[in-house]
């Protein structure tokens, strides 16, 4: 680690050499300029794929000049040509997005496409330094009895970063392959790409302890390690892991799932290692529950054997309509609701004599779980039509209110006696 | 007074504006006066860093023990010249001989070259044709302090020097004396320690395995086919007579050929192998390896001559981008280097060169691994006109290796490869 240190800031002994002092300077003032300017309102209006290239275009042209002039510029050159990559990225942006959607585009270009090339320019820049390999063969000390060098745990971190970034891609082709063959739901698709990336983590990861030189001895002072962790800070975290992975498994909290969260239809969007994260359509909510969450409480699934979901509309017809039609006209409009499955066929039922109109049920099925109130609307709307094309009353409450005389707060031997209104 | 208010907010963020970018020149300003006066406050014990690009063994790969070693050695030298300058540091970049030289254009090409490059004597004089270093002025003390003989070694031909030769590191044999009690002193002696049970190690490339045609007497031949001279029968066959040894040594249950000499050294390290042929710049390694248990000696002789060790020449070249203060540093350690004392001492500290200055007497009756240093030495010096003509290096150099290989794999005959390597040797003339 020290040797790292020194080594770090032997580097600043480039600064000696007056090319790169100046040089750096150069780059400094270019880049100064280069924010002043782009606020240029002329500037804003060049089109993005070219203002992209003003400026690491213009520092290539300069340390070109410079270079012709006999001047050292081959910092200058690195850096104009860094920076030329960068705003390549930029309009590769659009062009990806003509082939994924953008939210996936940006997930590509900032957690793999982006790290990536930084990451790139950064080693070349210290190769240049120093040697990369030379560097890579540092000990930064000892870690359960073995040597750990920088390049060892450089590649460590990158390879564990690119298995849980880059493995997504590759586990949904092969999930969806087996889906085509196979041909199970889409959220035992999304379950299974979930376990391949799990295994291929799990796999990269003891690969990963494998190339640092962890062995047996080491693997039993981590599990040792892990349990007092699991006794004290980490145990809730654990277990929700474990939950999430016994729920994959057992397949009733899958992504696409529709579970109902404080009386509200949910959907499952993304079982993740700590939390699952659900969808509430109402309010267009993300609601990050805990895995545990679903392990130990009860939950209402709509999508456990089946996606169908039966829903009910309770409505009141007058007294003087014959009930027989009413739940005719009831189970036919319900069928000519275009969301409303055929089968299993809409049931009317005729279930309470109301104090002010009979009370009908209307029981139908529904393919999507989470449409649930968007067809109830349309049913009601067809019903409303229904009735009044048909002349049958939805009554409001009603209520005949007979006006008695007060009754004597006297008892009737105490009282004097007194005539009979009514009577007379 | 509710539009007042809402101005309020629209009429600061200009002023703060202004105030960053007045902050952000004030910083630059300051940056620039700040160099300004530290160049300025440049003096004599200024802090100068030296960068050194150090080639390791040979083919040898880039491991914390070559590191270790490499920077051991470069210690040696570095704590004796900061006694005479104690404001120099000097930080080592280990390079495999094959990549130094493209990874030197990368470096130069963003003005990061480094300050000194240590290297071969033949990789030294290729650098300064490509550009990649500056030539080394010609002094009285490195005309003096340097044999001759390498000082040519060093010269192109345009009169440049290439490198101020540093340390030799003679081709020795190495072995592990648990095994190998007494040493092979002919090659015979050798294929009988192989037939005893030691496991032998010998390479498959040229250059390192052209010792055992100085041995076989074959090397006055290979050096007159190099001439381009015309060989007599008898010369074709010591040719011939040398193949078939290195084919029936290949045969012995117990001598195995390797690719390379660092193969060599690491399985000898590891005791796979219990003698090899080597350069003394692996010797600190190996030391550290085998402890008591490791032994040298000059490499077997044949009937009829000497055998011909490769020896290899460290030469300290001057890189291209360095300031004024970092290469009147880097001549001042090349010119420190040859020193008498300082080589004297270095070569008794490290016990694993032999000084290239000619007024260094090597103590010999001191220590026996020098005077095995100094006997690979002198019997090199018999064989050196010959050596000298032989592309040890180039592309005909490889050309000769892939010949062999094949060769000591039984796949190809003696007698017909004797014509493939005369005809390649020829166009070395």
């Amino acid at each position: 680690m020290n040797q790292l240190f020194w080594e770090i800031i032997g580097w600043l002994g480039y600064l000696q050499r007056a090319s790169i002092v100046f040089q750096l300077l150069l780059i400094i003032v270019l880049v100064m300029v280069w924010r002043w300017l782009r606020k240029h309102p002329r500037l804003a209006k060049v089109p993005k794929p070219l203002h992209l290239l003003i400026a690491p275009a213009g520092l290539g042209v300069i340390s070109a000049f410079a270079k012709s002039l006999g001047w050292d510029a081959g910092l200058l050159t690195y850096l104009s040509l860094s920076w030329l990559g960068w705003s390549f990225l930029g309009l590769l942006d659009g062009l990806l997005q003509e082939l994924m959607p953008a939210a996936r585009v940006h997930e590509l270009q900032s957690r793999l496409i982006k790290p990536i090339y930084l990451t790139t320019v950064v080693l070349m820049f210290i190769n240049r330094l120093d040697n990369v390999n030379d560097l890579s063969v540092i000990e930064l000390g000892q870690v359960f009895g073995i040597s750990l060098t920088l390049g060892k745990l450089f590649t460590s971190l990158v390879v564990s970063y690119l298995l849980l970034v880059g493995t997504g891609p590759p586990a949904a082709g092969v999930s969806w392959l087996l889906q085509k063959l196979l041909g199970y739901s889409e959220g035992s698709r999304k379950a299974v790409e979930l376990i391949i990336r799990y295994l291929v983590v799990g796999i990269g990861v003891t690969a990963v302890g494998f190339h640092i030189g962890l062995n047996g001895t080491a693997l039993v002072a981590i599990a040792g390690g892990l349990s007092v962790g699991l006794g004290f800070g980490i145990k809730e975290v654990f277990s929700n892991f474990i939950s999430g992975i016994w729920l994959l498994f057992e397949g009733s909290v899958r992504p696409g799932e529709v579970l109902m969260v404080d009386n509200d239809p949910c959907e499952v969007r993304k079982l993740g290692l700590r939390a699952t994260l659900l969808w509430r359509d109402r309010d267009n909510a993300e609601l990050l529950i805990p895995n545990q969450m679903f392990f130990t409480a009860q939950a209402t699934s709509y999508t456990a054997t089946d996606r169908l979901r039966r829903s009910e509309i309770r409505i009141g017809a007058a007294y003087r309509h014959d009930p027989r039609q009413v739940l005719q006209l009831l189970e036919e409009t319900a069928l000519n609701v275009p969301r409303v499955l055929k089968t299993p066929a809409p049931r009317a039922l005729q279930v309470k004599y109301g104090d002010s109109a009979i009370e009908y049920s209307l029981r139908y099925w529904i393919a999507d779980p989470m449409s649930n109130i968007g067809i109830v609307s349309e049913v009601n709307q067809a019903i409303w039509t229904a009735f009044k094309r048909e002349g049958i009353e939805i009554p409001f409450p009603q209520q005949v209110n007979t006006i008695r005389d007060q009754p004597s707060l006297m008892s009737g031997r105490d009282a004097p006696e007194k005539p009979d209104k009514t009577r007379r | 007074m509710l539009a007042k208010r809402r101005a309020d907010p629209l009429r600061m963020a200009p002023a703060s504006a202004l105030s960053i970018v007045k902050l952000r020149f004030s910083v630059g300003l300051l940056l620039v006066a700040l160099v300004l006066s530290g160049c300025s406050a440049l003096s004599n014990n200024t802090p100068v860093m030296l960068y050194l690009a150090m080639v390791i063994g040979k083919d040898d790969r880039i491991s914390s023990d070559t590191q270790k070693d490499a920077r051991q050695r470069v210690d040696l030298i570095v704590s004796s010249f900061q006694k005479l300058y104690p404001n120099v540091q000097v930080q080592l970049a280990l390079y495999q001989r094959s990549q130094l030289i493209s990874e030197l254009r990368r470096r130069n090409a963003a003005d990061l070259g480094p300050d000194l490059v240590l290297t071969d004597a033949q990789q030294a004089k290729d650098l300064l044709r490509e550009g990649l270093t500056d030539p080394l002025p010609q002094t009285e003390r490195n005309r003096v302090q340097t044999d001759p003989g390498l000082l040519k070694q060093v010269r192109l031909n345009d009169g440049r020097l290439a490198g101020q030769p540093l340390v030799m590191f003679p081709q020795i044999a190495c072995f592990n004396t648990q095994v190998i009690q007494k040493p092979p002193k002919t090659l015979n002696e050798l294929l009988e320690v192989g037939a005893a049970g030691a496991r032998v190690g010998l390479p498959a490339n040229m250059d390192e395995v052209l010792w055992t045609a100085g041995s076989l007497n074959a090397l006055p031949a290979l050096a007159a086919a190099s001439r381009n001279q015309d060989l007599s029968a008898e010369d074709r066959d010591r040719i011939t007579g040398w193949l078939t040894w290195l084919q029936q040594a290949s045969n012995q249950r117990n001598i195995t050929f390797f690719e390379n000499q660092g193969q060599l050294t690491t399985l000898l390290g590891k005791r796979e192998l219990d003698w090899i042929s080597c350069t003394s710049d692996m010797l600190f390694r190996l030391r550290d390896q085998l402890g008591d248990d490791f032994g040298i000696a000059p490499l077997p002789n044949g009937p009829e001559a000497p055998a011909a060790p490769v020896h290899l020449l460290r030469v300290l070249a001057l890189g291209r981008d360095s300031s004024s203060s970092q290469r009147s540093m880097a001549i001042a350690l090349s010119d420190f280097v040859t020193n008498p004392l300082v080589q004297r001492n270095l070569s008794l500290l490290s016990m694993s060169f032999v000084p290239v200055n000619p007024d260094v007497m090597i103590p010999t009756k001191s220590s026996k691994t020098l005077a095995a240093l100094e006997q690979a030495l002198e019997s090199s010096q018999v064989q050196i006109d010959n050596l000298s003509v032989i592309d040890q290096d180039g592309p005909l150099s490889r050309r000769m290796t892939n010949l062999l290989i094949p060769l000591v794999f039984g796949v190809s005959q003696p007698n017909t490869n004797t014509d493939e390597l005369i005809q390649i040797l020829n166009q070395g003339s």
